[in-house]
């Protein structure tokens, strides 16, 4: 059950919770804007390193999440929460981010979008998020439970 | 300050030149180099405007905007270039090397937009650079000399193209000053780009 946020300043430009998390915004809100500075560093050291990885990986475990992190070239970044016990590949975040991130550009291009707005409200832009999410953050079904025999 | 200076080297995207979707333009806008050119980038559908329709929109915009509003034009190509360099760096990241920036900008930005790269970078190593364009598209059909009120035209719609390289540049987090000198040679132009140093 993931939730996402991409934001350039302080202030997210987009956030969104799913599922069982709806009631809790604040407090999500309140772990990403903690883990801006894990992203800052981890952007530091790919600076410095000459990393050419977007994906900033597992930034923080925080009481029962785990963010991850993403990190384009024009200052903006990638939020995911997910529940700690959704275990996601890497792959599978990798591919959500890139997805998230062609949905932003897709967005940025429209010449009617305002540059300096401070939240994306487009709805195509939410349902390319909800896709990505879909696709590639839902936790596995549970197998069904073998027919009692009678 | 000493300029040194670099040449951009051309070969980076592959060599083989563009296929556009242009017909044989008509004599208005007299003959156009070869269209008739192909690379070895996957094209998407849609990725090539035809380049006299938007010369025709180009004019227009510039017929209407009178000569002392050289700030709008050059807001308008802010917008384009600030969006436009989301696309252009979707899949890598950048070192911030300011030269690195600035041959980014160079290379893939200016081949975005023209097909071509620019033709020479000069920098002093201190935040100031200038490119230039031998063959300009945009000024093709410019006369350039000393009349003072043809300077003045042909700035006016240089500030286009100066507004693409400053929203490209704030799109990466740069805030710089971007100006064009007036043209000496036909569709000749050179942009100076002073990058600002955050305090």
């Amino acid at each position: 059950t993931p939730r996402r946020f991409a934001g350039k300043k302080m202030e997210p430009l987009f956030f969104r919770v799913y599922e069982s998390h709806a009631g809790r915004e604040a407090y999500l809100q309140n772990l990403v804007v903690c883990s801006l500075d894990v992203v800052e560093e981890c952007v530091a050291a790919r600076a410095s390193s000459g990393g050419q990885d977007m994906y900033l990986g597992l930034l923080a475990p925080i009481d029962a999440f785990r963010l991850y992190g993403y990190a384009t070239s024009t200052q903006i970044k990638f939020i995911a929460v997910v529940d700690e016990t959704a275990r996601h590949d890497e792959a599978a975040l990798r591919k959500f981010f890139v997805q998230c991130h062609d949905a932003y550009v897709t967005y940025i291009l429209n010449p009617f979008t305002k540059l300096d707005a401070t939240q994306i409200t487009a709805a195509s832009f939410r349902a390319k998020i909800d896709a990505a999410a879909n696709a590639h953050l839902r936790p596995p079904a549970r197998p069904p439970s073998p027919p009692t025999p009678s | 300050a000493a300029i040194s200076s670099c040449r951009v080297p051309m070969g980076g995207w592959g060599g083989a030149p563009v296929a556009t979707s242009g017909q044989k333009l008509p004599g208005r806008f007299g003959t156009r180099r070869a269209r008739s050119q192909a690379f070895s980038r996957p094209k998407r559908e849609g990725d090539d405007m035809s380049e006299c329709a938007f010369d025709s929109f180009f004019m227009e915009l510039l017929s209407k905007s009178r000569l002392d509003s050289d700030e709008r034009t050059e807001r308008r190509g802010f917008e384009i270039g600030y969006r436009f360099m989301e696309r252009v760096i979707q899949t890598r990241v950048l070192a911030m090397d300011h030269l690195e920036v600035i041959k980014l900008l160079c290379k893939d930005f200016w081949y975005g937009i023209f097909r071509k790269q620019i033709d020479k970078l000069q920098t002093n190593h201190r935040g100031v650079f200038v490119l230039k364009d031998y063959s300009f598209r945009w000024m093709h059909q410019c006369s350039c000399g000393t009349d003072v009120v043809l300077n003045k035209v042909n700035v006016h719609v240089l500030q286009f193209p100066c507004g693409l390289l400053r929203g490209a540049l704030s799109s990466l987090g740069l805030c710089a000053l971007v100006t064009a000198d007036p043209p000496s040679a036909q569709s000749t132009c050179s942009f100076n780009i002073h990058i600002h140093h955050e305090d």
